[in-house]
């Protein structure tokens, strides 16, 4: 997994390479977590080929914390196979998701 | 894809982690041509089991081993695993609860649920003190056949 930061005014782009799997969440979590406790973050997930049930949770945890932090986050940009495992985990109607990076970030900003 | 191709590897601590495992499938992909899309499949399907064996099955802290066979017939691809954890039938976990509200959500059956969908069969068995359990992906009917390109 690779991570990539983008500081934009108040919004931060993270954006995702690779897998989310058993191996990598715990890694992108703490940052994700650490992130939208203070910062509205758009995570870019172009470039991702496939998010576990492992990474679920995190996203899941990620999402909670932005709702008590009364901040932003919104997921952007899915691939077909990471769209078509939030369709099979319930995750379509929970989260913010977007079509672009652009878009994303017009969301939040 | 015609001949038959075996791949055995075991796995007896965390550390190990499972790019062994990823590894070993996607060396099975290349040399056969799969679709990545059934790959990625069986990638899943795998990261979900082998992580719930240590999740649940090592917390004994005692040494274990996990042994994981891929095999490939013109048909399908199949990928075994057996433990010897104590005994534990992953295919009894309960659904997810896919319909609640952000805070009452837990990701508790997803993995499961993913293997489920993700593979044709899955089915368990205790087999002389093991856990043994066998995930099928069917080569010509992939019923999850998408693109890996932007949505």
């Amino acid at each position: 997994m690779d991570l990539r930061e983008e500081a934009l005014g108040e919004v931060t782009v993270l954006a995702v390479k690779e897998r989310i799997d058993s191996t990598t969440a715990p890694v992108l979590g703490d940052r994700l977590v650490e992130l939208v406790a203070r910062r509205r973050v758009v995570l870019d997930l172009s470039g991702v080929e496939y998010v576990s049930s492992a990474g679920f949770r995190i996203f899941l945890l990620a999402a909670k914390q932005a709702d008590e932090a009364g901040s932003q986050l919104v997921f952007c940009a899915l691939t077909n196979k990471v769209r078509q495992l939030f369709e099979l985990g319930g995750f379509l109607d929970l989260f913010r998701i977007i079509d672009s990076r652009q878009d994303g970030i017009a969301a939040v900003s | 894809v015609y001949e038959v191709s075996t791949v055995v590897t075991s796995i007896t601590d965390r550390a190990g982690d499972l790019s062994g495992v990823r590894n070993l499938l996607a060396e099975l992909a290349r040399t056969h041509a799969l679709a990545p899309s059934l790959v990625t499949d069986m990638q899943i399907a795998l990261d979900e089991v082998l992580s719930n064996i240590f999740e649940h099955g090592f917390i004994d802290g005692r040494p274990h081993q996990i042994r994981v066979v891929l095999s490939l017939t013109a048909d399908i691809l199949t990928a075994e695993v057996e433990d010897d954890c104590w005994p534990f039938n992953p295919l009894s976990v309960e659904p997810p609860e896919t319909r609640a509200s952000l805070h009452a959500r837990t990701v508790g059956g997803l993995g499961i649920h993913f293997v489920r969908s993700l593979t044709d069969e899955v089915h368990y068995s205790r087999v002389r003190d093991r856990n043994r359990l066998v995930l099928r992906k069917h080569l010509n009917e992939s019923r999850t056949e998408v693109d890996d390109g932007p949505a």
